[in-house]
C-alpha cells in the first residue's frame, strides 16, 4: 500500500476541516498542535474518513486518537497504511 | 416584557435579502419551477419554490465539509439578520444570547449522500460530520458556534407551525436570562429523499403549470408545492435593544398561542382556538387586526377548515387575508418567520401584499382575499398563521412598534 506524504495529509486536512487558520511553511505546520491549526477532533476523525475513502482501506478509528498535530498523524497513518 | 424585532435575515425563493424578497412580493412574483439540483421528472411532483443563490459562496470554507446546503442557508439568514439588526454578538454578554430555531427534516441532502456511501462502500466512507450535519439542532447550534451565543438554545419540531412556536420560545427565553434571541427557521429538503418524504403527505400538487399549481382559497386549489428557505429574526427585549441604541424595531411579537387538532374529525381542529389565544395574549380584539396571513394549505378541505376559523373570529370578510407563500411554495418551518417577517415589513409600509397566481377565490370561504396586486392598508397589527402536519397549529400577533 502507497504511504502518505505530508502535503497529502495536509490537503486532506484542508478538504476536512476548511484551510487551516494560520499560514506556515510545510514544516512548521506538520508540527503545529491541531488545535493552532483550527482542526477540532471531528476534522482529524473526518481527514481518517477522506483517507479511508481515497485509499480504499479499512481502519480503526482509535488510530487518530493520539495524534496532537499533522507530523503525529502522518506517522499513525502510514504505520496503518503501509501494515 | 415586551419582544421585539429588531433584525431580519430573509432568503425565499423569490428573493434572497429582505428588499429583494419584499419587493417580489409586493409586485405578487412567484418561482414555482422544476428544481434543478436534482431531476425531478420521474416523480409525481415536479415543481418546486428553490433559491437561486450560490449559498456555498457566502459560507466560511471551513464549515462546508460540515454543513448541508439548508445549514448554509441559515448560517448567511442569521449572518445577515444580525448585521440589519446592526448588532456584533462579540461585544454582547454570550450567556445573554440565546438561539431557537425550528426544523423539519434536518438536512436531507448530506444525509442521502452520507446513507448512499453506507449502502455503497460501507460504515468507513460515512463522514464523520454525518453525526450532526443531518440533525434538526444543527442550525441552532451551527449559528450559536458561529456567534458565541451560549444562552439557552434548542430547536422545535412541528412542521410548519414550529416556525411560530420558536417565537413563542424566544418570548420565553426573553423573560429569563437572554436579552437577544436568534429564532425562526430556514428549511431546505429539496433532494431525492426530502422529495419522496414530502410527497407521502398526500397534499403536494401534482400539476406542471406553475401558474396553476399552488392556488390556496381558489375553486382550482389541488395540493402545494414544496419550497425552501424561510427567515431568521433577532428578537430583543425591547429594553435591552434600546440601552443598545435601537430606535425603530420592525415590530412587536404581541400575541402567541398553539393548540393540537383532536383525533376525532367530528370535534372542531384546533386553528379557532389558536387565534383567539394569540389575540388574548395580545390583549387585542379581532376588529384590531388588519390583516391575516393564511396558513393556505392549498387542499379544498383544508382551505375551508381555514376559512371557517377566520370567519368566526373575525366574521365574513371583514379583515384582509393573503398567503404571499402561493408564490414560494410551502417551506416547511421555514415559512411561518418568513410570513412574520412579510407581515413586519408589511406594518412598517402601510401595505398588504398580494397571494400570487390565484384568479378565482372561493366565493363561499368567505375571505377578503388580496389578489391581483397589493393592497395599500394602514394596520396597527397582523396575525400570522401556521398549521403543521400532524395537527400542530400557531399563531402569532406581531404589531407596530
Amino acid at each position: 500500500m502507497r504511504s502518505l506524504t505530508g502535503p497529502e495529509l495536509a490537503a486532506l486536512l484542508s478538504d476536512a476541516g476548511g484551510p487551516p487558520d494560520v499560514t506556515l511553511d510545510p514544516e512548521a505546520f506538520m508540527s503545529t498542535p491541531f488545535a493552532d491549526l483550527g482542526y477540532d477532533s471531528l476534522a482529524v476523525l473526518e481527514t481518517l474518513t477522506l483517507v479511508q475513502a481515497r485509499w480504499g482501506v479499512s481502519l480503526p478509528d482509535d488510530v487518530v486518537a493520539a495524534a496532537t498535530n499533522p507530523a503525529d498523524l502522518l506517522v499513525v497513518l502510514n504505520r496503518e497504511l503501509v501494515a | 416584557m415586551t419582544a421585539v424585532v429588531t433584525g431580519l435575515g430573509v432568503l425565499a425563493p423569490t428573493g434572497a435579502g429582505v428588499e429583494t424578497y419584499w419587493a417580489a412580493t409586493l409586485a405578487g412574483r412567484s418561482a414555482l419551477a422544476p428544481p434543478t439540483r436534482f431531476d425531478a421528472t420521474g416523480y409525481p411532483h415536479r415543481l418546486a419554490g428553490e433559491i437561486d443563490l450560490d449559498v456555498a459562496a457566502l459560507v466560511p470554507r471551513r464549515l462546508l465539509a460540515q454543513t448541508d446546503h439548508m445549514t448554509r442557508l441559515a448560517l448567511v439568514a442569521a449572518e445577515w439578520a444580525l448585521a440589519d439588526a446592526v448588532l456584533e454578538p462579540a461585544e454582547q454578554p454570550e450567556y445573554a444570547m440565546s438561539v431557537a430555531t425550528a426544523c423539519s427534516s434536518g438536512g436531507f441532502e448530506f444525509g442521502q449522500r452520507e446513507l448512499q456511501k453506507l449502502w455503497g462502500h460501507g460504515p468507513h466512507q460515512v463522514s464523520a460530520y454525518q453525526s450532526f450535519a443531518w440533525f434538526y439542532a444543527v442550525n441552532t447550534g451551527q449559528i450559536s458556534i458561529r456567534h458565541g451565543m451560549r444562552g439557552p438554545s434548542g430547536v422545535l419540531v412541528a412542521e410548519q407551525a414550529g416556525g411560530l412556536d420558536v417565537l413563542g420560545q424566544a418570548r420565553r427565553l426573553l423573560r429569563g436570562p437572554a436579552a437577544l434571541v436568534v429564532s425562526g427557521a430556514v428549511d431546505a429538503s429539496l433532494c431525492p429523499w426530502g422529495w419522496v418524504a414530502t410527497g407521502t403527505s398526500g397534499r403536494v400538487s401534482t400539476s406542471d403549470d406553475s401558474a396553476r399549481a399552488f392556488l390556496p382559497f381558489d375553486a382550482a386549489a389541488g395540493g402545494h408545492v414544496v419550497g425552501e428557505g424561510g427567515a431568521l429574526l433577532v428578537v430583543e427585549e425591547a429594553a435591552a435593544a434600546a440601552a443598545r441604541g435601537v430606535t425603530r424595531p420592525y415590530g412587536t411579537v404581541a400575541g402567541y398561542a398553539a393548540t393540537f387538532d383532536p383525533r376525532d374529525p367530528r370535534r372542531e381542529p384546533g386553528l379557532r382556538r389558536a387565534v383567539v389565544g394569540a389575540l388574548a395574549d395580545a390583549g387585542l380584539e379581532p376588529s384590531d387586526v388588519g390583516v391575516v396571513y393564511a396558513d393556505a394549505a392549498g387542499t379544498p378541505e383544508l382551505d375551508e377548515q381555514e376559512a371557517a376559523a377566520l370567519r368566526d373570529v373575525f366574521g365574513a370578510n371583514r379583515v384582509p387575508v393573503t398567503a404571499p407563500k402561493a408564490g414560494v411554495g410551502r417551506l416547511s418551518s421555514g415559512g411561518g418567520p418568513l410570513d412574520v417577517a412579510t407581515a413586519l415589513l408589511g406594518l412598517r409600509d402601510a401595505v398588504v401584499p398580494p397571494t400570487p397566481n390565484v384568479t378565482a377565490p372561493r366565493p363561499d370561504l368567505g375571505l377578503d382575499l388580496v389578489v391581483g396586486g397589493a393592497r395599500e392598508v394602514e394596520h396597527d397589527a397582523a396575525l400570522v398563521l401556521a398549521r403543521g402536519q400532524g395537527g400542530f397549529n400557531a399563531a402569532v400577533v406581531v404589531t407596530r412598534p
